[in-house]
């Protein structure tokens, strides 16, 4: 059961670390394009005072700030809530042993006892 | 059969570690988002800066636990030191997901993408990939005691990167700005109470999560031992009847 659990969260640790790296990847490749340096848009429009530039066409740091926060708790939850049921299936497995071992118990004693 | 006691009620103190945790992330969060003042460039968006440096700090903590208790694991083996070791490396990879996460998002409004070659960031990517490695090894090798010992130096060498880190900030600079440990400026006093907040705050939470970790793996140890207890009577019983009849 336990060797199933880490398995399972050996896995999904690799999974992790796959999608992180092919999400660093793309972030970097949107990340040279998506940048507001545009050789062609600044020959048009020459260079404009950033406080003349729409709230809208900047990027939005608020967003990026609230999307910082949020992954950090998601994460935070996410670990807290594996630790828990984690510790619960411990415990139910712990009271499996016990259970195991009094029956074990009752057994040698109705046997008249090991020597 | 004592960590079945200890799991089933938390200690008192541990009820008391998570009240306090939860108080001073909530006064952290107050302090950073109604106290604080944006800066001055940047913006909204610096305030990535109370999740990202602490997390950064207890992701280094928590490599060096694990590192600490692997080198007395080599020394002394005992299932103590390598489930401290253990979670120690779990809580630092948690840590540092959350640095490598809210770091791009932070650079993409700051230096206009969410990832550059800088060496500070590519040295603190290889060592959380190092410490991904040992969990994998971990929960793929099982409880074997080779497995154990490979983990323990693997831990030694992650842990060795962290100077690395520390000399690529010397060395070659980059873009991360020297604001705490540098020669300039610094910050400004509401900034620096809002960021010592956020210390004590994920200080406490790393704590939290360090001894559920560490309850956890003693109680894994348990069933452990539990079950090869149980199979060693069952087998002497079996002996026994065997020897009557």
């Amino acid at each position: 059961m336990m060797g199933k659990m880490w398995s399972c969260a050996g896995h999904l640790w690799a999974v992790l670390v796959v999608a992180c790296g092919a999400a660093a990847a793309a972030w970097a490749e949107t990340g040279a394009q998506g940048s507001d340096y545009d050789p062609a848009r600044l020959s048009r429009e020459g260079f404009v005072p950033a406080e003349r530039v729409a709230l809208g066409d900047q990027v939005p740091g608020g967003t990026l700030m609230l999307a910082a926060y949020l992954a950090g708790w998601v994460l935070f939850f996410a670990y807290l809530v594996f630790l828990l049921r984690a510790q619960r299936d411990v415990g139910r497995e712990l009271g499996e042993v016990r259970r195991r071992m009094d029956e074990l118990d009752e057994r040698i004693e109705e046997g008249g006892g090991a020597s | 059969m004592q960590a079945w006691k200890t799991l089933e009620r938390p200690a008192p103190w541990l009820v008391g570690l998570a009240g306090l945790t939860g108080v001073a992330v909530w006064v952290a969060l107050g302090l950073v988002f109604f106290y604080a003042p944006s800066e001055r460039t940047m913006g909204v968006v610096q305030k990535i800066f109370y999740l990202h440096v602490p997390s950064a700090i207890m992701a280094y903590a928590g490599f060096f636990l694990c590192c600490g208790a692997s080198v007395v694991y080599l020394l002394r083996p005992s299932p103590k030191a390598d489930v401290i070791a253990r979670a120690g490396a779990e809580v630092g990879v948690l840590f540092c997901t959350v640095v490598l996460v809210t770091g791009p998002l932070w650079a993409r409004k700051a230096w206009g993408t969410w990832w550059t070659g800088e060496p500070r960031l590519l040295l603190t990517l290889i060592m959380a990939l190092i410490f991904v490695a040992y969990l994998l090894v971990r929960a793929v090798g099982g409880r074997r005691e080779m497995t154990r010992k490979v983990c323990a130096v693997l831990a030694i060498l992650g842990v060795a990167d962290i100077p690395l880190v520390r000399l690529s900030v010397e060395r070659w600079r980059g873009a991360h700005p020297q604001v705490i440990s540098g020669e300039g400026a610094g910050i400004s006093p509401e900034m620096q109470v809002a960021l010592t907040a956020s210390f004590v705050a994920w200080g406490l939470l790393f704590a939290l999560f360090l001894v559920l970790r560490i309850r956890l793996g003693f109680g894994q140890e348990a069933v452990e031992e539990g079950y090869r207890l149980v199979q060693a009577r069952e087998h002497a019983w079996e002996a026994t009847l065997e020897k009557r009849a």
